[in-house]
């Protein structure tokens, strides 16, 4: 298990690497910069500054360079805001994005497990044809419509709870942006869940577990919901993604100040530096959660280890 | 000699099983009898309607959808036309799922089959290769293109398409591993039939039924992110325009002029459901599971 | 034998799909008597497991059971879910045909036999082991303290099924059903697992119902059977009455279609080879290794699947080849075809080494050497018809012909073979198992080949296709002078087809004879072991024989120290010796060996 852990952590190491790399040339290799903005600076302002962020280097060495203060930890300047570099923006954007995903994403796994569940015991009876309308809810309509809708009927129309922002970080804030967030990754989650525990109730160890007299309840938690579990656990990883760039829509929407929405105004400005350092910090809690992810699948089907 | 005399009866592949299937699934069906309409539309409608997307009517500026104006959807801020706007923007958006869709195929299933079928470690530096990017978040790999290379259509189509392709390609070389190790390529191979010939003639049509499945869940979620991305303001520009970018401006009047929002909303969310219901339906009739007598 | 355990009184199954309602077992009677073994027969799709699922109510959700199945005086179809529940698995126990799947994968197999204990008999901790502990002593599981910690697919199948065999017997049941129990696992373990089943018998009282398609396993085990077809019982009687004196022809046929294994006369009904006729195939010291694990951590192991294997084959002959799972003979097969690459060894065919031929020449050489896989459905491409099928050989060899002159060519083979010409465009999901056998025989003797690989060509068919399909493999022969290489796991059906056999183990050959002598004179230990471990379907012949047995189970061909376990004399002095193979007897090559009253 230990073993199995270790090897899954080296192999991130070159995603980690090669993600880097790829960012870094992609930015440094495109026609224009941030100082090619609407104004025009003087030639040697330019000059000044680009020896100041030491692109009057050569690629590679800017490349070594750059490769070398984030493995320290610095994720360098910001090109626009010169007030914070990016590491200190991230650290002013962290919460409020770690507590909007994190929310959703334990909301969206326990109510889409339950869903699921219950789908499949109720498989073609009426509480599986009320968890099929919210799958299509969820799937069908994407966040960027179910926000403005929400919006309006409960901030607008019934005035229930607040339209955007984060106030005074009291829950009545958190709720609309979290279910925007959530809805998909219920409907998503519950869809496998459902998917998978029919078919696993279907399977030969079922028929023994019930040749055995056990009862319902105890086939299911016991023998059934782990490894029905394993389709759900492998989708959690790109799920963790999919919540990120979800948050995206969702900060911006709801004017929440996380990284999200400085990602969005970064590349909407141009802004390489704060771009870079972004995507950085998004990969590696991606690829974190990737592993965390396969770890627990491991855990949840013992002949993953052995392998 | 009776038997010679007899005529062949005609057998039915497992395709035309599965096309007869989705025919007899009600819900698919009638998705894409809706599905065909709003293709038709979005193509030959502009034709019929006087107005088209981006020059203004002078006459009309945010005129609600009435039948007497001739502008039965409204018209924007900008005197546009809502419904030869909405008619442009499915168009635009279906042009793009159907572009990545193809690329996607493409790149997905020759670099599926080539890995799958030669194996090793062509395949395992191959498929090292896709983890590594599927590992990846890929919005932002695509934000950071439109970025970097300015928002351009065509690099939105391949953008979209070439990031789609992985799951393809996942798929396909799964297939071909399973396929590979079947006895029907191995009696291929003793009766002498040639490598190349064997993946075109006896792999690659038994591909179509996952290929099939998996385009058409495809379309539905790129016709999603490119609406998405639109939204953000990485995707379609002025005065061309997309769903998403109708119902990102529709979003930010919905409380004083509602039909923005309402019909470009109305035109993505039937387009998605119609996709779902056809996707689900050929899911359930290429599943030979489900109907092998047990 | 005093009072039933089990009676069921007009037992109808009826199933609903789509095509309407069908149904699977139609108002059948039958009763178990405390302490007996009652038998039950019939082919794929009989509805013989179904009865007994309904019994236990785990039938299907679109399945449905009307009647009255009394057990302890209660009507189970009537009882409430929970008073069933508290039957099940207490005084009722089933065991499935699978043992690979029927055990929960994620739960250690102590977990799982604890969770039996406690649900009917209250018991936890320390008690509840012992019990558990000594049920897999008593299943004659080795080590069983460390096997409470293992998962189930750390397990061979043999030990699964012993396993499941334990857990059944952990309440001491009144009634053990067996579907096809040892159905998936070879000669020697089957042989194991039904002795273990009688011993239980035997010892506890338990009755038994053994459901299964094996006429020797009736043979073996069933003081009463009776037959089922489509749904009904047709023919019901004592196990001597069943099988020294049928009265339905269905009974009479399925005894026929055993392959008859007579130990005492072989009589041989093969086609006789004359005495000129000439070597066609020779194969010398072929080895096939396989490079296994090449992990970071672990250092990569060598699978020797075939390790040294040298014979040779006369026109118009059939070498049977015989071994358990694991023994490298469908390795071997693929080797001989130049389907798998070789690690060492030569293999000629008419006097040209295989080996040096270039892809081209090897591939017009196949013309001469064919092959027909085990399973029928998957040997064929599903996307293409079996006309194409059957055709595609010509396709490379024959280029020239028309498209009419292919399909006359494909229809003669088909009448051959026995099947219709207007099957021609079919696809094979539309055949049944016996045609798409056929079909596979079709494509491989359309080119009129000299040499033909069955590789466990009739394994995977019901035993009366089975006659019909090894019949006509025969007349083939005869008519057209063929050679076969015969590969099956089956010691019946080969000793039925071969004039020669070859006995596997572990990648290696260990005795090699004409069938007669073979069978009637086996010499080396495996081969007795595998010979008396058949059951054979003659229940006085098979209840009055001597098992032979050397330790348990196949060990790994990837434990070297295995290679010696008939010669384990050798294992401290030279532990990488190869048993060579001699002559004993003119023609009778066996492995060398020690004394058996040693091994034993």
């Amino acid at each position: 298990m230990l073993r199995y852990a270790l090897n899954r952590l080296l192999s991130t190491i070159p995603v980690l690497w090669i993600a880097v790399t790829a960012c870094f040339f992609i930015l440094r290799l495109a026609p224009g910069g941030p100082f090619d903005g609407e104004r025009q600076l003087p030639q040697r302002i330019k000059d000044n500054l680009a020896a100041h962020y030491n692109l009057d280097k050569p690629i590679v060495e800017q490349y070594f360079i750059y490769v070398g203060n984030v493995l320290k930890g610095d994720l360098g300047p910001s090109f626009i805001n010169q007030d914070f570099n990016v590491a200190e923006q991230l650290a002013i954007g962290l919460p409020y994005t770690i507590i909007l995903g994190s929310v959703a994403f334990i909301l969206a796994i326990a109510i889409g497990i339950l869903a699921g569940v219950m789908g499949a015991l109720y498989r073609n009876r009426h509480p599986d044809y009320v968890l099929g309308l919210i799958i299509l809810t969820g799937l069908v309509i994407p966040n960027f419509l179910v926000a403005p809708i929400l919006q309006l009927v409960f901030g607008l129309k019934l005035e229930w709870l607040p339209v955007g922002g984060w106030g005074d970080g009291s829950i009545s804030f958190l709720v609309l942006p979290v279910v925007v967030l959530a809805l998909p990754h219920i409907a998503r989650i519950s869809r496998l869940m459902r998917g998978a525990l029919i078919e696993v109730l279907n399977s030969n160890y079922i028929r023994t577990a019930r040749s055995k007299g056990y009862s319902s309840s105890r086939v299911i938690i016991k023998h059934a919901l782990k490894p029905a579990l394993m389709p759900v656990v492998s989708y959690l990883g790109p799920a963790a993604g999919f919540l990120l760039t979800g948050s995206l829509v969702v900060e911006t929407i709801f004017g929440l100040p996380g990284i999200g929405r400085y990602f969005i105004n970064a590349a909407l400005n141009r802004d390489y530096g704060m771009v870079l350092g972004t995507v950085i910090f998004y990969m590696v809690l991606i690829v974190t959660l990737n592993l965390i992810v396969d770890i627990v699948y491991a855990w949840l089907d013992p002949r993953v280890r052995t392998q | 000699m009776s038997a010679t005399m007899q005529l062949p009866t005609e057998g039915r592949s497992l395709l035309q099983n599965a096309l007869m299937r989705l025919r007899a699934n009600k819900g698919a069906m009638v998705s894409l009898f809706v599905l065909t309409l709003l293709i038709l539309a979005a193509f030959i409608g502009p034709y019929f309607i006087p107005f088209n997307y981006q020059d203004p009517d002078w006459a009309a500026f945010r005129t609600p959808p009435s039948l007497s104006s001739g502008h039965y959807f409204g018209t924007d801020q900008n005197g546009r036309d809502l419904l030869a706007r909405t008619l442009y923007g499915t168009r635009v958006s279906l042009i793009v799922a159907l572009v990545a869709t193809i690329v996607a195929i493409i790149i997905g299933v020759s670099f599926g089959a080539i890995a799958g079928y030669f194996g090793g470690r062509l395949d395992q530096a191959m498929m090292r290769f896709v983890d590594i990017i599927y590992a990846l978040p890929y919005i932002l790999f695509v934000i950071l293109l439109m970025v970097v290379f300015g928002r351009n259509v065509y690099l939105l189509f391949a953008a979209i398409g070439a990031l789609e392709w992985l799951t393809m390609a996942r798929i396909v070389r799964g297939q071909t591993l399973s396929i590979k190790q079947r006895e029907f390529i191995e009696a291929a191979r003793a009766a002498g039939v040639k490598p190349l010939t064997i993946v075109f003639r006896h792999i690659v049509p038994n591909l179509i039924g996952p290929v099939v499945i998996y385009a058409a869940l495809t379309v539905p979620e790129i016709v999603a992110t490119e609406s998405f991305l639109s939204y953000l303001g990485f995707g379609v520009q002025e005065p061309l325009t997309s769903l998403g970018t109708l119902i990102a401006e529709g979003g930010k009047v919905m409380e004083v002029l509602p039909w923005l929002l309402w019909f470009p909303a109305t035109f993505l969310v039937v387009m998605l459901l119609c996709m779902l219901f056809i996707g689900d339906g050929l899911r359930d009739a290429f599943d030979t599971r489900e109907h092998m007598p047990k | 034998m005093n009072q039933p355990v089990l009676s069921i009184n007009n037992l109808s199954i009826e199933f609903e799909t789509p095509d309407g309602l069908i149904r699977a077992v139609n108002n059948i009677a039958c009763h178990v008597n405390s302490g007996e073994c009652l038998g039950i027969v019939g082919e794929s799709g009989s509805g013989k497991s179904q009865t007994f699922l309904a019994t236990m109510g785990l039938l299907a959700n679109n399945g449905h059971a009307r009647g009255e199945v009394l057990f302890g005086g209660k009507n189970l179809l009537q009882l409430s879910t929970r008073e069933l529940n508290k039957i099940l698995g207490d005084r009722l126990s089933i065991i499935f045909q699978d043992p690979l799947t029927s055990l929960t994968p994620h739960m250690r197999i102590g977990e799982q036999m604890a969770e039996v204990l406690h649900v009917h008999r209250q018991l936890k901790g320390h008690q509840s082991q012992q019990l558990c502990l000594q049920w897999l002593d008593r299943v004659h599981i080795p080590e069983a303290r460390q096997r409470l910690k293992q998962y189930p697919h750390e397990l061979s199948g043999g030990m699964r099924q012993r396993v499941m065999i334990a857990m059944c017997m952990l309440c001491q049941p009144e009634l053990l059903i067996a579907d096809e129990p040892t159905t998936a696992l070879d000669v020697t373990v089957q042989a194991e697992i039904l002795d273990l089943m009688t011993e239980l018998q035997q010892d506890l009282g338990t009755a038994i119902v053994l459901i299964t398609h094996d006429m020797g396993v009736v043979a073996r085990m069933c003081d009463r059977v009776h037959v089922m077809r489509s749904g009904e019982y047709i023919e019901t009687g004592s196990t001597e009455d069943i099988f020294y004196r049928p009265k339905e022809a269905y009974t009479r046929m399925l005894l026929d279609a055993v392959p008859k294994f007579n130990l005492d006369k072989v009589d041989n009904p093969n086609v006789e080879i004359s005495q000129d006729s000439n070597t066609i195939l020779v194969a010398e010291d072929v080895q096939i290794h396989f490079k296994l694990n090449t992990n970071w951590f672990s250092r990569p192991m060598t699978l020797r699947a075939v390790d040294g294997i040298s014979f040779s084959l006369n026109a118009g002959e059939t070498l049977g080849i015989v071994g358990e799972s694991g023994s490298g003979k469908s390795t071997l097969a693929r080797a001989i075809l130049r389907l798998l690459p070789k690690t060492a060894g030569t293999v000629s065919w008419l006097g040209t080494d295989l080996n040096k031929l270039d892809k081209q020449s090897m591939r017009t050489m196949r013309k001469d050497l064919q092959i027909v896989f085990q399973d029928p459905l998957a040997s064929l491409d599903p996307a293409r018809t079996v006309g194409f099928s059957i055709m595609e050989p010509l396709l490379v060899h024959e280029p020239s012909l028309t498209l009419s002159g292919r399909q006359d060519r494909v229809k003669a083979i088909m009448l051959k073979v026995g099947l219709d010409a207007s099957l021609i465009n079919r696809y094979p999901h539309e055949l049944s198992g016996g045609q798409n056998q056929r079909v596979g025989i079709a494509r491989a003797m359309i080119l009129n080949p000299q040499l033909i690989i069955c590789d466990e060509a009739v394994s995977a068919l019901d035993v009366s296709i089975q006659a019909q399909i090894l019949q006509l493999l025969k007349q083939l022969q005869r008519e057209r002078g063929l050679s076969y290489i015969f590969i099956s796991h089956d010691l019946s059906v080969v000793s039925e087809i071969s004039h020669r056999v070859m006995v596997m183990y572990l990648g290696s050959v260990v005795e090699l004879a004409s069938s007669e002598k073979l069978f009637s004179n086996p010499q080396h230990p495996y081969t007795k072991q595998l010979i008396s471990a058949v059951p054979i379907a003659d229940p006085k012949i098979e209840r009055s024989r001597q098992r032979i047995k050397f330790g348990t189970e196949l060990a790994s061909p990837l434990d070297l120290n295995a290679r010696l376990r008939f010669l384990p004399s050798k294992r401290s002095t030279e532990p990488n010796y190869r048993p060579k193979l001699q002559e004993r007897f003119k023609g009778h090559f066996v492995a060398e060996h020690d004394a058996i009253a040693d091994l034993l």
